[in-house]
């Protein structure tokens, strides 16, 4: 006899199983199975797509009220069940279109189908007494007062931000991460108004939402986009990709047209392809390391006519001395913990450990200390990190400060008036603050005269 | 060991009786394993020897999700069956296709092993089904003749108007709630 074709929430729930038994990126799991599901229909795809991300993201609340109903501990289920539960519990609180017979009925089917009858009479009872609490606002744990359950996120990682932002914000914080946010893109700064309007006009007939950025004039955050590469101006080249939080380093670069710009880990090149548009007299000098994510680069600069970006695979930790004092404008957005982009990466926050922070933060420093040589004297750098930690952050823009001697400049004069939070030379950018993702920028300038430090290896 | 090749409908060795095991000798235990790992290759939960052009009465079953519970009934009979489920179940003779298939919801098959020592096995739903699938095949009958309305492709079990329904409410889902 043979095994019934998998419905989509089988396949789900064997996503996230794998992923969790083989430790791996889930991402990269899903993109596998759903690359794997050719023929299956769109809709299918983005539906296990859904299931999958938000269960993640949900996690940790989503275990909190199983353990409840369960009486026991998820890490004691069997891995089929951990995940049915999950996924079961899911769609019932956060997928108000599935009723929640439907995935009740489903999670028992699939527990029967997959020979562990034994145990579908607990997953029925555990999902329906769920289910009943829902229907009259009494699931309990996900209300409280303990926010790491109410919005599934560790909780070193909320306690880190209590401590930086206090509680209040940090409510305030996660309940804007938990929104899910629009597709931000950056339109070609040469499009005139007419091209502009004519574009919007031509994304909203594909019922597109577009809606203007909150800050950056060049910014339109899209609502129902689905699959980026077919809309409307993508392969003409007149915008791409980028959040509007990242659009911030190359503004605050304050290039006039002519510069050179070197940007030390570039992929996948939405700072590097903003600077080339905003120095059509100049030259971008684009690095990171591997051959595909330079192949991306490259790909995206053609699409964008942009000739005057070079990209190449180079180790920011190594020096390259035909580099050195070659910069105008040097852009360092580091390799970091990815904190501040939790609402769009859902599985981050369950692969990033507390102890990787300083790791980072001291990995961050060695490229600082290692490519601030490419500044010429005079030279701007703007550090830039997508996230949320006073230690890759604050500390290491004191770090370029005092111990590379580079001077801090003030931020507010390039970027858009009436934006919140600039200190001096830094601004950390929150998602309830600035509706955008979570960034920090800092804005420095290599002094005049000449360093001895930097014909040392 | 070796995969051996699955007959498939209408292959004529499908519907012929099988015969009884007399005794285990070396070329049966090598059957047994060669069915089991074409059983597993084949992503099945059950294999009966006719399937693989062998009229003898054995069969294997797993319907573990890791493949870690293997049986393996020589001259089995049902011994006792009661309750009822309807389901569709699909056969490695017939790929691609499902039927849908009222069987008993609780079986007890009594046979012997590998080693020719008696064993029980007590089965419910997807188990109690396979059992009663395969054992079928040592009779020569095949599911296709018990599937109440015909068979469907395997990636549509369920009728155009549940498929309907179903995939409007995962539209809803990843769309609707945005």
């Amino acid at each position: 006899m043979s095994r019934k074709a998998p419905s989509e929430r089988e396949i789900a729930a064997d996503v996230l199983m794998r992923a969790e038994k083989e430790g791996t990126y889930p991402g990269a799991v899903l993109k596998e199975v759903l690359d794997s599901l050719d023929g299956r229909e769109e809709i299918r795809k983005a539906f296990i797509k859904r299931l999958c991300q938000g269960t993640l993201e949900k996690q940790i609340g989503l275990d909190r009220v199983l353990e409840g109903y369960s009486g026991r501990p998820m890490a004691s289920q069997r891995p089929l069940i951990r995940q049915v539960l999950r996924t079961g519990l899911y769609q019932i609180l956060y997928m108000d279109s599935v009723p929640d017979a439907a995935a009740c009925d489903e999670a028992v089917r699939l527990v029967r189908k997959r020979g562990m009858g034994n145990l579908s009479g607990f997953v029925n009872g555990v999902l329906r007494h769920a289910a009943r609490d829902h229907a009259a606002g009494l699931v309990p744990g996900l209300e409280g007062e303990d926010l790491s359950v109410r919005y599934s996120m560790p909780a070193w990682i909320v306690s880190l931000w209590e401590d930086q932002l206090g509680r209040e914000e940090t409510e305030k914080l996660l309940a804007a991460m938990d929104r899910i946010r629009p597709l931000c893109v950056r339109l070609a700064p040469s499009l005139t108004d007419r091209e502009r309007q004519d574009l919007a006009e031509r994304l909203r007939k594909r019922g597109v939402t577009v809606e203007r950025g909150r800050w950056v004039p060049d910014c339109l955050c899209l609502t129902g986009a689905g699959k980026v590469t077919d809309l409307p101006g993508f392969q003409e080249g007149l915008w791409t990709v980028q959040d509007e939080s990242s659009m911030f380093p190359a503004l605050a670069a304050g290039l006039s047209g002519a510069e050179t710009v070197i940007d030390v880990c570039a992929a996948p090149g939405g700072k590097a392809l903003h600077a080339a548009a905003l120095v059509p007299e100049g030259r971008v000098l684009a690095f990171d390391i591997g051959d595909s994510k330079i192949r991306r680069i490259r790909e995206n600069a053609a699409r964008m006519g942009l000739s005057n970006l070079e990209a190449e695979s180079r180790d920011a930790l190594v020096r390259s001395r035909d580099l050195e004092a070659r910069a105008d404008v040097l852009l360092c957005d580091l390799p970091c913990s990815g904190l501040g982009i939790l609402s769009r990466k859902s599985d981050i926050r369950h692969r990033v450990r507390k102890e990787d922070l300083a790791a980072l933060s001291d990995l961050q420093k060695r490229i600082l200390a290692n490519v601030s040589a490419y500044l010429k004297p005079g030279g701007v750098l703007i550090y830039s990190t997508c996230t949320i930690d006073r230690l890759e952050n604050e500390e290491n823009a004191a770090y370029i400060e005092e111990t590379l001697g580079l001077a801090p400049e003030d931020l507010a004069p390039f970027l858009p008036e009436g934006i919140p939070g600039i200190e001096g030379n830094r601004l950390q950018l929150l998602p309830h603050i600035h509706g955008t993702d979570g960034f920090f920028l800092a804005r420095f300038r290599r002094p005049l005269e000449d360093d001895p430090w930097i014909s040392n290896p | 060991m070796a995969i051996r090749t699955i007959r498939e409908y209408p292959d004529p060795v499908l519907e012929k009786k099988a015969k009884p095991v007399r005794e285990m000798n070396e070329r049966m235990k090598t059957l047994v394993r060669d069915m089991l790992e074409t059983m597993y290759e084949a992503g099945g939960v059950g294999l009966a020897a006719p399937q693989v052009g062998v009229l003898k009465r054995i069969v294997v079953i797993d319907v573990s999700e890791d493949q870690s519970e293997p049986h393996v009934l020589v001259n089995p009979v049902i011994v006792e069956s009661d309750g009822e489920q309807c389901g569709y179940e699909g056969c490695l003779s017939v790929p691609g296709k499902l039927g849908k298939v009222t069987r008993p919801s609780h079986v007890v098959a009594e046979a012997f092993d590998e080693n020719m020592e008696p064993v029980r096995l007590e089965g419910e739903e997807l188990l109690a089904r396979a059992i009663c699938h395969e054992l079928d095949h040592l009779d020569g009958h095949m599911y296709v003749d018990l599937a109440e309305d015909g068979l469907v492709d395997a990636n549509s079990e369920i009728t155009e108007a549940e498929e309907e329904a179903a995939l409007e409410e995962m539209d809803a889902a990843v769309n609707g709630e945005e």
